[in-house]
């Protein structure tokens, strides 16, 4: 039997099809992320290309075995960071530790709760709509919106965003605390401007 | 535990972050409280609306072929430059050409998006490639000059079809990048000690001269150009411009092309 070597192609196909299989994979999941990240589905797009191409140059880094998709997400937090929002990298100006925090629960309890004899929270949370999920999401600040989509929606560790936004592990919990309590915020105040709830006492 | 540590944790506990000694302490304390049990619940609730309630976007159809397509295109200078196969600066007839000193050009042009305004080649030649006479031939420089092995790597991933070239008789030299109008070039020059043309390999693009005359060699079409003391062949090849430049004649130039086909 005659053995053939390798030849460049043949490489390359089996590492594209090693990519596709392993990468290519989570395609939908970056995309999404993307998504939340840009508010804009042709940006979202142009990143999701930009992610895969550089994670395809770099494919033989990637460990196998590892979380893939944390990989993939980092790279393209990483190209989002540096060359789509550049310019508004400076923080919002809200702080970590302002000394109110909006709890969406105490609302619930408090001025639902007292006059509504079945579950509050049920009714709260079954008239919130899917959309105003997603803009409450998109709403946020850009540095608690990369936090909340790669831990609330892409489930990464504490670690691997971190690792993913290069700050510390400390940023991350704080940003992800505070990142949270603005979504309760925004979705009470979505709430309030249909009718739903409203801040006033009950008549 | 006491309800002020278990608020504390909440976050980590619904992030999956609790060390095992703390997440038993704050178990126990759940199965005690019921105030506490109903924030984390909430807190749970709260958080699956994010994965429940978002409607499963996926990627469009389009976005995974495109991506794949230019996967495609980045292995495409691996498969498709026929060097390593045809081998035709190696063949043992060529040392015997009578040409001296020699310096082999690979020019891997990737044009950026914006890369619609091209310059004619003579002025690439004269702001970008310097060249002059040692004891390799002809060495080739640019006004942008990094290292082959790191910048084609991290910038087009090119090491291994590198390596390959090496492979295939050439003695690699090492290699420079340029910047030229919007396009990355990636240069290896190879030592062959057979023929002293560079030979720049464009995926796209435009390179004409405006001196530029249509010859035509053993049914092939060709352009050719001299400029100042290079002389110019460019002609297509399976849809890549291919574009020689060299001190020789016209006709090993054009012997030369036509070899490769």
């Amino acid at each position: 039997m005659i053995k053939r070597k390798d030849s460049p192609s043949a490489q390359g196909d089996n590492r594209k099809r090693r990519f596709e299989k392993e990468a290519l994979l989570h395609l939908d999941a970056v995309y999404r992320s993307a998504l939340r990240m840009t508010k804009e589905p042709t940006e979202a797009e142009d990143l999701v290309q930009e992610t895969f191409l550089k994670a395809y140059r770099f494919f033989d880094r990637f460990e196998s075995g590892t979380n893939c998709k944390a990989w993939l997400l980092k790279i393209m937090t990483n190209i989002y960071i540096t060359e789509y929002h550049r310019k508004s990298r400076e923080p919002s100006g809200l702080t970590y530790d302002e000394g109110e925090v909006f709890s969406l629960y105490e609302q619930i309890e408090g001025k639902e709760g007292k006059r509504a004899a079945t579950d509050p929270e049920k009714r709260f949370f079954d008239r919130v709509m899917d959309v105003e999920v997603k803009k409450a999401i998109e709403d946020l600040p850009q540095e608690f919106r990369e936090v909340v989509v790669l831990s609330l929606l892409e489930d990464l560790s504490y670690q691997e965003i971190a690792e993913a936004l290069g700050i510390q592990l400390g940023t991350v919990k704080s940003r992800l605390f505070r990142g949270r309590k603005l979504l309760q915020k925004n979705l009470w105040e979505y709430a309030k401007a249909k009718g739903i709830v409203s801040d006033s006492p009950e008549r | 535990m006491n309800c002020s540590e278990a608020q504390r944790l909440l976050y980590d506990y619904l992030n999956g972050e609790l060390e095992q000694l703390d997440l038993s302490r704050v178990e126990s304390h759940l199965k005690v409280c019921s105030s506490c049990l109903r924030t984390f619940e909430f807190e749970r609730r709260f958080q699956s609306l994010f994965v429940d309630r978002i409607p499963e976007e996926t990627a469009p159809p389009e976005l995974r072929s495109a991506i794949l397509d230019r996967i495609d295109q980045l292995e495409q200078p691996r498969t498709s430059f026929p060097l390593s196969r045809k081998r035709p600066f190696f063949r043992p007839a060529l040392v015997l050409a009578p040409i001296g000193l020699v310096v082999v050009f690979l020019a891997i042009v990737l044009f950026t998006s914006d890369a619609n305004r091209k310059e004619p080649l003579d002025i690439l030649l004269q702001n970008h490639i310097r060249a002059e006479s040692s004891t390799e031939g002809l060495i080739y420089s640019s006004s942008d000059p990094q290292s082959v092995s790191s910048h084609l790597e991290r910038e087009l991933g090119f090491q291994t079809s590198l390596a390959a070239y090496a492979r295939s008789g050439a003695i690699l030299k090492g290699g420079e990048v340029l910047q030229i109008c919007n396009c990355k070039v990636g240069l290896a020059y190879f030592s062959t000690h057979e023929v002293g043309i560079s030979l720049f390999i464009c995926r796209q693009g435009e390179l004409t001269c405006p001196q530029m005359e249509t010859v035509s060699y053993r049914n092939r079409e060709y352009h050719f150009a001299t400029i100042r003391e290079f002389n110019l062949l460019v002609w297509e090849e399976e849809g890549l411009k291919f574009i020689a430049v060299s001190r020789h004649r016209r006709e090993a130039l054009l012997d030369f092309a036509d070899r490769r086909a």
